[in-house]
């Protein structure tokens, strides 16, 4: 299971690489003119020096070699860590972007855990009485969530807390900073979030395997925890998946807006200077996180659903 | 379902036929309803409020918000349209094929179609800007290279479903024609949910469109895009709220109408979750 | 359902607990910067900071001369006159030949002296890394002569070459901490320089963090930190300043204006620029060929309403500039050898007579549509847009872009531009700045032109033994630029900054890479 689990994983991050690879490759232009020519990297150079280091450049990409060949060569430089430089600051970027992805992950990781409190919190009042008002509310409030974009609520919010509350505008990463974007990118996603946690419990709850529990004589909270909430958590953790890849995008323009000093606004400005090895850095770490979550769901699910999970049981 | 809520399916799904109706009225109509040219400056006093003359102000440029609302209202259903016949004619099709096709074939495409699902339309939108330049045609390129996979799942789940029901197996075993069992079994199933999809997932798109527009990579001046109009209101989101009212509204409601049209649609349908 | 609110309540712990947890990690490892107590910390925030810390680096030196971090030979006061900093004098010592004396005990802030070596050493290295600072000194001979005088020989009389002295590209540094073929960097513990703070913490494209320099020459100055912040989002930066998180907020929107003039805490100071926003063109560009043509860069000239365009684009916060050199108060005839008026129905003939016909309200010659790309800049992209419309007006489809500066200046370089906005100093050595402009080799001259007689005349004005004479030659030659138009001269650019009443000493520059941050800038409690 294990094995498979990994192979699967390689497959898919190589099927991924070429892809980039491809999207890469695809910008209009020569490579080393897109690196280095239309690039500021000469900026920092001497002609001399840029005429060298254009040269070396072509060597180390393999530019007279066949394609497959040059991919391969790209990869074990991608692979070691190699992202290059930036065009704009010289420094290395793999280096600029590990000082921001901290700040990225603890807001989109907050964003997360407000969210699913908060989903928990409303659908346990809409679970209270099935059908009841609650229930329509929150129908009405996920449509609405829906078509509300998250710069809208993020301008507001910003412009609003500035105000009443005080909070600081830009700065570094910090708590008292946090907090808003985080709620920002949370909002949108609770009534989705809700209304599949409700959905879920309520059939669950409903199914066979409970219900013979039930009749076993097991106690309710036993019931619950064993029978009903860990298979109803499966499709949560799904949404879940999805509801990451919506925060990772949401990210982009919450970081914008709150300054907030991530890789979202660092890839937004990057693209502003066309500073190729930094928006390729960002897409292959982006492609990576989303590969980790969608795998992570996977295995989760596997754990969670108790005919699977009781199939692993007998192969384990 | 009960009364009620078949009841609730069509008070949703007339909502949102009237409103996504009607923008789609207003749009096609906006060269002929709009009382000035979006792109003309100075038409009015710049950032005068709204008034007999001007519905809803004019922006820094003295510009007809109103005819600008409209017109780019023309800009986004015009793309949303042409965008969502893509995705969905390209799912759709990649999805029945990776049912009908072999064992192996299926498992690659679930896997692909998966992943593609989690990921994030705005970062694929966002690496087309940042390597063919900013534009709305390749902002829009990246993110439908991304939306035709929900598409795929369903297509290839409802498809797969259809190909293993007792009529079909028959029909395969008397030596039917494939494509012509796919025809009939297959698409009739099909229909619904993908239209309650596809409606939910415009409204996806203009969201997603509007907000890379916010962030200046998609549509490019002086085009009315509804987000890209937001990102020049923001300035004056106190001293002139109107300016971010008319196209904040517009996408709103449009989005709304779409919603509300698909969740209505699949009360009516009775398509499952 | 009983139960199911105890296993709610249990998923809602666990969520908080996931909350807490990640909210101290993104926490850790960014504490706040510089715990100064109130009143000895300075909050600046600023639309971009240095990209690098080595002095040499393209614009680097004019963030950190802003904020008081670096220092030249001499400096140009907020009045226009140019005085000594770092040299103690500097006189005409021959007809061709300048003399520094330089300030007594100068240090760098490592406590290494300001020496004649140290002074050529800088200058050398900055000439050959930065072509900026490559048109200020050109032709120019360093020598140190003593420990504390250095002699600068010209081939022909330099009047203006103080002014050169000052300008933020030939500020002095310790070269021996830097790479001598190559700029960049940013450790600041590299970059050692004179004045009254120094870099003490430097995070490209976030904050850079000053601190006193106990060693400057002029004595303490008044804060114990400044702390400079890159908040690229204008909206953000204004924000900072109405709600007083930010002392000393730079690059004000010009459509938040309004507001800040009617906030009580802070202080609208805005001062027009000493230099000249223009759109620069390029004649030899494959996408747009009509640029080649005289009588349609001259038709760009004319069909620009710059009346308009500063009310539009600036909300009036600026004046219009109908030619390059009237945005120096200096030359106050230089606007009536310019662009004098607004006069579409010139430039409409101008494109006729080149060959560009109107048809369906749209240009074109032998099938070809008039396309023009514009690149701008900042606060310029609603200069671009009002350009946008305003030659649409004659037919030219225009379609602008807003850039980072860094592109524009790699786009011209490998030329596949049209046209692009750039700002350049008009205040400081007249003849000098122009001929950056007009010279066939000019740094700022893109077009890369040759105007016929542009040369003698530049030389005649940089030689001129008195003003009248150099004012002659100046105007002439700003007039030939109106003849055939490298650039477009539109408007100086909006210097905007606002200042909390809690700040003392503040006073505006005009320059816009003028010194903002001087030892006598306070705050109070």
């Amino acid at each position: 299971m294990l094995v498979h689990g990994f192979t699967s994983l390689l497959s898919l991050v190589l099927a991924a690489s070429v892809l980039v690879f491809a999207l890469i490759r695809s910008a209009p232009g020569d490579p080393v003119d897109i690196e280095f020519g239309a690039s500021g990297a000469s900026t920092f150079l001497t002609p001399e020096e840029d005429t060298r280091s254009r040269e070396v450049r072509r060597a180390e990409l393999g530019l007279d070699k066949s394609v497959a060949e040059q991919y391969v060569i790209w990869l074990g430089r991608v692979v070691s860590g190699d992202f290059g430089k930036s065009f704009r600051t010289g420094e290395s970027v793999l280096s600029e972007i590990a000082d921001r992805l901290p700040a990225s992950i603890g807001l989109g990781f907050s964003a997360m855990g407000l969210l699913l409190l908060m989903s928990a919190l409303t659908a346990w009042l809409a679970v209270r009485k099935p059908d009841g008002p609650m229930d329509h509310v929150l129908r009405v409030l996920s449509i609405a969530a829906a078509a509300v974009p998250t710069f809208l609520t993020a301008t507001l919010g910003l412009r609003w807390a500035a105000e009443a509350a005080g909070y600081p505008i830009a700065g570094e990463a910090t708590a008292s900073r946090l907090w808003l974007p985080a709620v920002v990118m949370a909002v949108s996603g609770v009534p989705t979030m809700a209304r599949v946690l409700r959905a879920s419990v309520l059939e669950q709850g409903a199914m066979t395997y409970a219900a013979a529990a039930k009749a076993r004589g097991a106690k309710p909270r036993t019931v619950l925890l064993r029978h009903t909430l860990r298979p109803s958590l499966a499709p949560v953790m799904t949404l879940a998946g999805l509801t990451t890849a919506t925060l990772m995008g949401g990210a982009v323009i919450t970081e914008v807006v709150f300054s907030w000093p991530g890789v979202g606004a660092y890839a937004v400005e990057a693209i502003g200077a066309q500073d190729y090895p930094v928006i390729q850095a960002y897409v292959i770490v982006m492609v990576l996180m989303a590969i980790i979550v969608n795998r992570s769901v996977d295995v989760g699910q596997r754990l969670l659903d108790p005919r699977t999970y009781r199939k692993l049981k007998g192969t384990a | 379902m009960s009364a009620f809520s078949e009841g609730k399916g069509t008070v949703l799904y007339m909502t949102g036929v009237v409103i996504t109706g009607g923008m789609v009225v207003l749009a096609c109509a906006a060269p002929w309803i709009a009382p000035y040219d979006p792109a003309l400056q100075l038409v009015g006093k710049p950032l005068s409020a709204p008034s007999a003359e001007h519905l809803l102000g004019t922006d820094k440029f003295g510009r007809d918000v109103l005819s600008r609302v409209l017109h780019g209202g023309r800009l986004t259903l015009l793309f949303t349209a042409l965008a969502l016949l893509g995705i969905v004619a390209a799912g759709t099709v990649l999805g029945a094929l990776a049912a009908a096709a072999g064992r192996s074939v299926d498992r690659l495409a679930t896997n692909i179609i998966d992943l593609l699902v989690a990921f994030p339309a705005v970062i694929v939108a966002l690496a087309f800007a940042g390597i063919y330049g900013p534009s709305l045609g390749v902002v829009l390129t990246g993110v439908m290279l991304v939306m035709w996979a929900p598409f795929a799942r369903l297509s290839r789940s409802l498809v797969r479903q259809a190909l293993a029901s007792r009529s079909a197996q028959t029909a395969l075993a008397l030596g039917a024609n494939r494509g012509l069992l796919l025809r009939r079994e297959a698409w009739p199933r099909l229909r619904g949910p993908i239209l309650v999809l596809a409606a939910v997932e415009a409204g996806q798109l203009i969201t997603v469109v509007a907000g890379l527009s916010f962030l200046g990579l998609g549509a490019q001046p002086p085009s009315p895009e509804w987000g890209a109009m937001l990102q020049e209101g923001r300035a004056a989101l106190w001293s002139a709220p109107h300016l971010v009212l008319g196209p904040g509204f517009a996408v709103l409601v449009t989005v709304l109408g779409l919603t509300c049209l698909g969740e209505g649609l699949r009360d009516r349908l009775e398509v499952a979750g | 359902m009983r139960g199911f609110r105890y296993s709610a309540t249990l998923f809602a712990g666990a969520a908080v607990l996931a909350l807490t947890f990640t909210s101290c990690a993104g926490t850790a490892g960014s504490a706040p910067p510089a715990g100064a107590p109130a009143g000895e910390l300075m909050r600046v925030a600023t639309g971009a900071i240095a990209k690098s810390v080595d002095p040499a680096a393209e614009l680097s030196a004019s963030y950190l001369r802003a904020h008081g971090a670096a220092e030249a030979l001499m400096r140009i006061t907020p009045e226009g006159k140019v005085v000594p900093e770092l040299a103690e004098k500097m006189e005409a010592t021959a007809p061709a030949e300048w003399t520094v004396q330089l300030r007594k005990g100068a240090t760098f802030s490592s406590g290494a002296p300001v020496d004649a070596a140290a002074v050529v050493a800088s200058l050398t290295r900055s000439r050959k890394l930065n072509s900026l600072a490559q048109g200020q000194l050109k032709n120019v001979t360093i020598e140190a002569s003593g420990t504390d005088k250095v002699t600068f020989k010209t081939p022909s009389p330099q009047p203006e070459l103080p002014f050169a002295l000052a300008h933020y590209q030939t500020v002095i540094y310790n070269a021996s901490l830097l790479a001598p073929d190559a700029v960049g960097g940013v450790d600041p513990a590299a970059s050692d320089l004179s004045g009254p703070y120094r870099i003490k913490d430097f995070t490209t494209d976030r904050t850079m963090v000053l601190e006193a320099n106990g060693s400057w020459w002029g004595g303490r100055p008044k804060l114990k930190t400044v702390e400079v912040r890159q908040v690229t989002d204008h909206q953000a930066r204004a924000q900072l300043a109405l709600s007083a998180q930010a002392d000393i907020v730079q690059d004000i929107p010009s459509d938040r204006a309004k507001e800040l003039q009617q906030s009580q805490a802070v202080q609208l100071v805005d001062v027009p620029a000493a230099n000249t926003v223009a759109a620069y063109l390029n004649p030899s560009s494959a996408i747009a060929p009509a640029l080649a043509d005289v009588r349609v860069r001259q038709a760009l000239g004319w069909g620009v309403d710059r009346k308009e365009l500063v009310e539009l684009a600036t909300n009036s916060l600026t004046t219009p500039s109908p030619s390059w050199l009237a945005s120096n108060p200096g030359y106050p005839d230089a606007a009536a050898t310019g662009f004098t008026s607004y006069d579409p129905v010139r430039a409409a003939e101008l494109l006729d007579d080149a060959g560009w016909t109107m048809e369906d309200g749209k240009r074109q010659k032998d099938g070809k549509p008039f396309v023009l790309r514009l690149l701008t800049f900042g606060a310029e992209a609603a200069t671009g847009e009002v350009l946008q419309a305003q030659w649409g007006k004659l037919g030219i489809d225009v379609q602008v872009q807003n850039v980072e500066s860094t592109l524009i200046t790699q786009a011209i370089k490998n030329g596949n531009w049209d046209a692009a906005t750039q700002a350049w100093t008009t205040v400081g050595s007249a003849s000098t700045l122009i001929a950056g402009q007009a010279a066939p080799d000019g740094a700022g001259n893109h077009s890369k032109l040759a105007i016929p007689g542009i040369e003698e005349l530049l030389k005649t004005a940089a030689a001129a033994g008195n003003a009248q004479e150099r004012s002659d030659a100046l105007l002439e030659v700003n007039r030939l630029m109106t003849e055939y138009v490298p650039s477009v001269p539109l408007h100086p650019r909006v210097v905007a900054t606002a200042v909390s009443s809690k700040v003392s000493g503040f006073t505006a520059h005009p320059l816009q890479y003028g010194q903002l941050i001087t030892g006598d800038v306070g705050i109070s409690k």
